[in-house]
């Protein structure tokens, strides 16, 4: 996996031809996105962003989708500094865009995720998975619009958002937003935010676990599968360990 | 657990009661059927004894081996022995099956038990309840058949082999060859010891565990406590008789309202 590095405008400038897969170590202060994917081609984005260092960061731009194109973009955010995240996406004939985030927020950070997918033409596909675990003071927002354009006939599209809310005066927000102006299309959204479901921890403490462990095995459920499609071994481990050593849990 | 005594027990869900009196008094080894009309209180009874945290005891006692149960919190009910199969398992996503059943086998042990036995341990179970080692990497009952997540409890049973175990209509979309299965697992959980509290609408099942006595719950009482023969009686009588017989009448299910689901926008803030 090639890792992108920004230009001295903070910049990543891109154009994907073929089949690639990048890297983006999201460091400190603004990082502003360029992508186009072009005809055919396929673009796996893996995007991290590690407990540290402490300070804020923020990501815009666009990642563009020509004809048939393919984009995968999985981002995992441990961090405890502010992010603001606004990625948009154009997707033209046949182009297929999948986004899925892990994120925590803890102590006073306040994050908030948008990802805006546009369908231009028929047959464009959007997927946009958003998962997060909140405690101590802080905020989490997931927002994310699909906007499906008149003529985008056979489109489909899904925003899902979930919060596990473990905070004690944190603030939590999902908000999947659908704009939709075609018939033939297949759109839905799901939100979910709560204290991890009281369902699942009766279960769970039915069978002999005690509130914390049950709530941690919840949360670690919540985010290892994002954490698994992380391809290179020695940071999806990295990553790994810190959701199985419960390093956004405070005793 | 040798005795299990339930008191003059009033829970209530949401602010209505539901449970209005329950006594019952359970030996180690008892078998018992609980019948009774779908809606009178039989499951709110599980529930309360596992310590569910939306019904409420508002007055009475539940006492294991003479110690209150009722200030404990759900884990330690458990590490006390009880258990209880649910009518509806949840499905847990992220959490792994084998993870899962690890955890709670260690949750009830002093020390953690060692891979190998733990592998055996598993295994066997499996093969009891004939379901496939590929279940090991799925996640907890996501995406389970009916049967599948009935079999996913009688396996954590045949685990943690508690003292009582409360099963709440394990028999619910299970088909005959399951059924046989599950009824042979509790037979040789019984004969390990273990006490049971059964709600079926079936005799079927019965048939095949052998109870050592029934008793019937109506609006949120138990009305009759005896012998087994009182299953055959609801069986073939349904529970009719009970008004006849005690003047007891019964009320129907209360049509539930349709709640339609609001649109997908959530937002807490504190």
């Amino acid at each position: 996996m090639k890792e992108l590095v920004a230009n001295s405008i903070n910049q990543i400038r891109l154009e994907v031809q073929g089949c690639e897969t990048y890297g983006v170590d999201v460091t400190c202060g603004p990082l502003h996105f360029d992508i186009v994917v072009k005809e055919n081609a396929s673009l796996r984005l893996e995007i991290i962003r590690i407990k540290n260092p402490v300070c804020s960061a923020s990501i815009d731009g666009r990642i563009d989708l020509r004809k048939n194109a393919h984009l995968e973009v999985v981002m995992v955010d441990f961090n405890k500094e502010d992010i603001n995240v606004d990625l948009h996406s154009d997707l033209q004939e046949g182009s297929k865009a999948t986004y899925k985030v892990a994120v925590t927020s803890s102590g006073h950070a306040k994050k908030v995720y948008n990802f805006h997918v546009f369908h231009l033409d028929p047959h464009t596909t959007s997927f946009v998975k958003m998962a997060g675990v909140l405690t101590d003071e802080a905020e989490l927002h997931f927002l994310g619009t699909s906007d499906i354009f008149k003529g985008s006939v056979k489109a489909k599209t899904r925003q899902e958002g979930r919060i596990a809310d473990l905070s004690t005066r944190g603030k939590a927000e999902v908000s999947p937003i659908l704009n939709i102006d075609e018939n033939d299309v297949v759109a839905s959204h799901g939100a979910a935010l709560g204290k991890v479901p009281d369902a699942s921890l009766f279960y769970l403490m039915s069978r002999g676990l005690t509130k914390k462990e049950a709530t941690s095995l919840l949360t670690v459920g919540y985010l290892k599968p994002f954490v698994m499609e992380i391809s290179d071994t020695n940071i999806r481990n990295r990553l790994l360990g810190y959701v199985e050593e419960r390093g956004f849990i405070d005793d | 657990m040798k005795q299990l005594v339930i008191k003059n027990l009033h829970v209530s869900v949401e602010g209505k009661e539901i449970l209005k009196g329950v006594n019952l008094v359970f030996n180690q080894g008892d078998v018992l059927a609980l019948l009774g009309p779908n809606g009178h209180g039989k499951s709110t009874l599980f529930n309360a004894i596992m310590g569910h945290p939306r019904y409420k005891i508002t007055s009475g006692s539940i006492l294991a081996d003479g110690e209150d149960v009722t200030s404990m919190s759900v884990d330690e009910r458990s590490k006390k022995g009880i258990f209880m199969a649910f009518q509806n398992p949840p499905e847990v996503s992220g959490v792994e099956n084998m993870d899962f059943f690890k955890q709670i086998i260690n949750s009830h042990r002093e020390s953690n038990i060692k891979l190998f036995d733990f592998y055996n341990k598993l295994k066997e179970a499996y093969q009891e309840v004939n379901l496939s080692e590929d279940m090991n990497t799925r996640h907890l009952n996501e995406g389970f058949s009916g049967g599948e997540k009935k079999r996913n409890e009688i396996l954590q049973m045949l685990l943690l082999n508690p003292g009582l175990v409360l099963l709440d209509e394990i028999d619910s979309g299970l088909d005959v060859d399951a059924l046989q299965l599950i009824g042979k697992a509790i037979s040789k959980q019984i004969t390990k010891g273990s006490s049971f509290i059964v709600i079926s609408h079936y005799a079927r099942l019965y048939s095949l565990i052998n109870p050592t006595r029934a008793a019937v719950m109506v609006d949120g009482k138990i009305v009759v406590d005896g012998g087994v023969d009182i299953i055959d009686k609801v069986d073939k009588q349904g529970y009719e008789w009970i008004r006849r017989e005690l003047g007891i009448s019964i009320k129907k299910e209360e049509d539930k309202p349709i709640v339609l689901e609001s649109c997908a926008r959530n937002k807490a803030v504190k």
